[in-house]
């Protein structure tokens, strides 16, 4: 049974109203179809009505239940145009403008509790999903950073978790500072503890064990690390380590001088930059035959994604999956 | 045109428009977050009627180069 099975059987609440701005899209309306005729949750589709009918004829797909909403005056628009005026310095005809754009309104419902979790990209760069959600949406409490995490599930390879690891920040974050290394890390630990259940032990990555090599590649981990240990004190994190201390326990207890609760079994990795993050997961996928759930972008007030241009109706319904079952009662906005 | 920009730039981060010349950078100097870059294109597009795509509009470093961007897309 793979993750998203499992994970299918920790929904509780089928009502969650997932908005999906990109509504006129054939592997959106087949994802949606799906989760709704499974009860997995309520679709909302942003579109104009019409034109998301055709699309999902197009494709034989049958929206037959699903909400379709277009963000046109007369509508929900009114009293988000109100709404989104308490708090900014736009004239109001600007903040219509910006909110009859779809990503926008879907953000806006989330934003205003019509509906929980917002995923889009699959028409618009990821560059405009994670704008759009910092202004509208806003940040979790204490972070400042967006970054992503994805879900590895990898043959051969048995750790605590099974065959599963979680791996941050593979798309978001090119070359982040101590600050915004800190940010993942601790916004990937209440992810993966709200989406899978897990105790996070979150392992920083480097070329270099406890102080193996000296570089300042290294030295930003290790600030990095302190941060997070005023941060998150409670938060079993440690590093630098390189990937084999993190997760091979034989080579943790030969490299190790000093206990960790974290070195041998981490669950958690997070790579120092993009490059290495990006590699490395699509290294474990392509040549490791790993599958990979996600990207899960994090570090919103409210649940949001993004999706590759190129995600199918089986990444979207795996995707949507995730953050149904994930436990976000406890994100607050700024 | 330049004046009108930099009227809207003003109001948006506070500033006075004496302050404001082409060559103040947005990031640097008015602070700019990547989602004011949002917030400066709707209002591009509803004040001035000009459409400027998120791909140009981010890569917007001074004023100087927002104007130049209004005046090749106006």
């Amino acid at each position: 049974m793979n993750i998203i099975q499992e994970l299918k059987k920790r929904i509780s609440d089928p009502n969650t109203r997932i908005v999906y701005p990109e509504g006129e899209e054939p592997e959106i309306l087949k994802a949606a179809s799906r989760l709704k005729r499974e009860g997995i949750a309520v679709p909302v589709l942003i579109g104009s009505t019409q034109s998301v009918l055709n699309a999902a004829k197009a494709v034989n797909v049958d929206l037959t239940g699903i909400e379709i909403i277009e963000p046109v005056i007369g509508t929900a628009l009114d009293g988000y145009v109100e709404a989104f005026g308490k708090d900014s310095k736009l004239p109001k005809a600007v903040i219509k403008s910006l909110l009859s754009k779809r990503l926008a309104f879907g953000c806006m419902m989330v934003k205003e509790g019509d509906a929980a979790i917002v995923i889009a990209g699959i028409a618009h760069p990821t560059e405009e999903v994670i704008m759009t959600g910092q202004l509208i949406i806003g940040m979790q409490e204490g972070i400042s950073t967006p970054s992503s995490f994805i879900l590895m599930d990898i043959p051969g390879y048995q750790g605590e978790e099974g065959s599963l690891l979680v791996f941050t920040d593979a798309s978001v974050n090119p070359d982040p500072t101590p600050d915004q290394l800190a940010d993942i890390a601790i916004t990937t630990a209440g992810s993966v503890n709200a989406i899978l259940g897990w105790e996070p032990r979150v392992a920083m990555l480097s070329f270099s064990t406890c102080g193996s090599a000296s570089h300042p590649h290294v030295d930003k981990v290790l600030a990095a690390l302190e941060i997070i240990r005023t941060r998150a004190p409670a938060l079993k994190i440690d590093g630098e380590f390189q990937l084999d201390t993190a997760v091979v326990k034989e080579v943790a207890e030969r490299k190790m001088k000093r206990k960790s609760d974290v070195a041998g079994r981490a669950n958690v990795l997070v790579f120092p930059d993009l490059d290495a993050a990006n590699m490395g997961y699509k290294i474990t996928q392509r040549l490791g035959n790993a599958a990979a759930y996600g990207m899960v972008l994090q570090g919103f007030a409210r649940p949001m994604s993004d999706l590759s241009r190129g995600a199918t109706a089986e990444d979207i319904y795996g995707l949507s999956v995730m953050l149904v079952a994930g436990n976000f009662n406890k994100i607050t906005r700024n | 045109m330049e004046q009108k920009i930099v009227a809207i730039l003003a109001r948006m981060f506070n500033k006075a428009e004496a302050e404001l010349s082409g060559a103040t950078l947005l990031k640097e100097d008015l602070n700019a977050k990547s989602m004011n870059y949002l917030e400066i294109s709707a209002t591009l597009e509803i004040e001035l009627g000009v459409d400027i795509p998120l791909d140009r509009i981010t890569k917007v470093k001074s004023i100087q180069d927002l104007f130049d961007i209004v005046q090749e897309l106006g």
